[in-house]
């Protein structure tokens, strides 16, 4: 199974620790889930979505079969879902599934696809779904006991909200040790726009982020306001995301699992 | 070229296992997790550089321990220039009660901790762990009492440069343990004196507030103290012509 730390970003993973720290709360949070929405959620799926298997839909299975084997899990259900927006979801710890929208099967190539598959496998090897639930229960409880203020709430959801964000780019590491970062960057590309067909390089949005970077930096103003805008943002900016994963591939854990093709 | 504090300028032509150590002591805690407040584990340096080419980011490395070692409000307002290095080891040497001069410099200073964490270990030891220093130095040993080999391993220190530094480096591998004890015993006096705060009222739980987050921006002595003895065996080991104004030189 690939090392969750190898892949896990900084801020993911101390947030991470820090609730571990919270000895037997995670398996509360796990029966909580496997009796709750893991159980609605799969009827949900079952009654509403394509179930993947060999049989049906093998240029999708296939390909999810090498990833999960890349990255050493239990393979999770894999469902279809009809969406024209090109996206993916990932939900569930005892027995998690993904589900992928019918744009992602229609516009991606293999490799592509593969990338948004282990983009979703590598949230079930760090486990983000089950801590996510945690950090659910701990606030609404908090809230409904009257411990946590209702003024309280919003810096914890925006702290909440950083985190997510930090757990996506832990995710995209994985995408990107499975199958390249190259290829990671197109499928980002692709992710973005919505297109089947990307022209240029494929690190254009890495160039972007530069130039973000500089607009954001300018002045304090411009830092504090794009620092609001995004505040409350539950993925990092695609630009972001392209541009972190352009400095993770000279890492050694990059190299590292690239070199065993994890 | 990127800004290096000059007292740490010689990590640059340190070992590579050495700056290795040291950026791990100040990237994870002693169970093996990411400090909290890091910053260095997701620098373009680190990423490009850790674990086989260290000396590339000696600066980020340094820039990492001055950040540990200075307010984070005051870096804040500095526009994220942490503190001098002679700051830090002035602030480590207040805090373990070890007298300096102001007119001590970065190096003089750590020569005085190293001596007095030296001699407070000695002091602390048992007799089988006293044994195993004087063994590890090369001490002739008789069958003496454990002050009369302190004693005679204080003198060797005072005499011998070489023993010194032998020494400090087996004590210091030893000695996290014992700060990490007096860092807790600190954190639970100040936990105690703010439960009081509560009781004062909204002005009372302003200022509380305000003592916290000044408590929460101050100085990581849990990671500092340690890091500044590192660093001075460090320079020890790496920059010979080093001469102090204390005994060895």
């Amino acid at each position: 199974m690939m090392d969750a730390k190898m892949i896990m970003h900084p801020s993911d993973a101390k947030a991470i620790e820090a609730l571990q720290s919270l000895k037997g709360f995670d398996r509360l949070a796990r029966l909580a889930m496997d009796v709750g929405y893991e159980r609605l959620i799969r009827g949900e799926n079952l009654g509403q979505m394509i179930q993947v298997n060999a049989v049906n839909f093998p240029n999708v299975y296939y390909p999810f079969q090498t990833v999960v084997r890349s990255v050493g899990i239990i393979e999770p259900d894999l469902y279809i879902y009809n969406d024209p927006v090109m996206n993916a979801y990932t939900y569930g710890d005892t027995r998690p599934f993904v589900a992928v929208s019918s744009s992602v099967v229609e516009k991606l190539k293999e490799d592509e696809l593969k990338s948004v598959l282990a983009h979703e496998c590598g949230h079930i090897v760090c486990h983000h779904t089950l801590y996510n639930t945690m950090l659910a229960i701990l606030i609404d409880t908090g809230f409904a006991l009257q411990l946590i203020s209702y003024s309280l709430l919003q810096p914890i959801y925006a702290a909440l909200r950083y985190w997510s964000r930090c757990s996506e780019y832990s995710a995209d590491r994985c995408a990107a040790a499975v199958v390249g970062e190259r290829t990671f960057q197109m499928e980002n590309l692709k992710m973005t726009c919505g297109l089947s067909e990307v022209q240029g390089s494929p690190y254009q949005l890495v160039e972007q982020a530069r130039a973000y970077d500089e607009h954001r930096t300018k002045s304090i103003w411009d830092r504090m306001q794009q620092t609001m805008r995004v505040l409350f943002y539950t993925h990092p900016q695609a630009c972001q995301r392209a541009l972190e994963i352009d400095r993770w591939k000279n890492s050694w854990q990059y190299r590292e699992l690239r070199e065993r093709n994890c | 070229m990127r800004y290096i504090d000059p007292d740490l300028e010689f990590l640059q032509c340190c070992p590579n296992e050495d700056l290795r150590k040291l950026c791990d002591f100040l990237t994870f805690d002693s169970d093996g997790t990411y400090r909290f407040s890091e910053e260095l584990s997701y620098t373009d340096a680190y990423y490009e550089n850790y674990p086989d080419n260290m000396q590339a980011m000696a600066c980020e490395v340094a820039e990492e321990l001055l950040k540990f070692g200075s307010n984070t409000v005051m870096t804040f307002i500095h526009n994220g220039r942490p503190d001098a290095y002679e700051d830090v080891v002035r602030r480590v040497c207040k805090k373990m009660k070890v007298e300096v001069s102001d007119l001590d410099d970065s190096v003089d200073m750590e020569h005085a901790l190293l001596k007095n964490i030296c001699e407070t270990a000695l002091r602390n030891m048992s007799d089988e762990e006293i044994d195993a220093l004087a063994d590890e130095i090369g001490l002739m040993k008789k069958d003496f009492r454990k002050q009369m080999t302190a004693g005679a391993i204080l003198l060797a220190m005072k005499r011998f440069p070489k023993v010194f530094y032998r020494v400090v480096s087996y004590v210091v591998t030893r000695v996290s343990a014992f700060l990490g004890g007096r860092a807790a015993a600190v954190t639970g006096a100040k936990a105690l004196q703010r439960i009081f705060g509560v009781a004062t009222g909204p002005l009372g739980w302003i200022a509380m507030t305000a003592w916290t987050v000044w408590d929460i921006a101050a100085p990581a002595y849990r990671v500092i103290v340690p890091a500044v003895l590192d660093v001075a065996v460090m320079r020890y080991n790496n920059t010979p012509h080093v001469t102090y104004k204390g005994n060895v030189a």
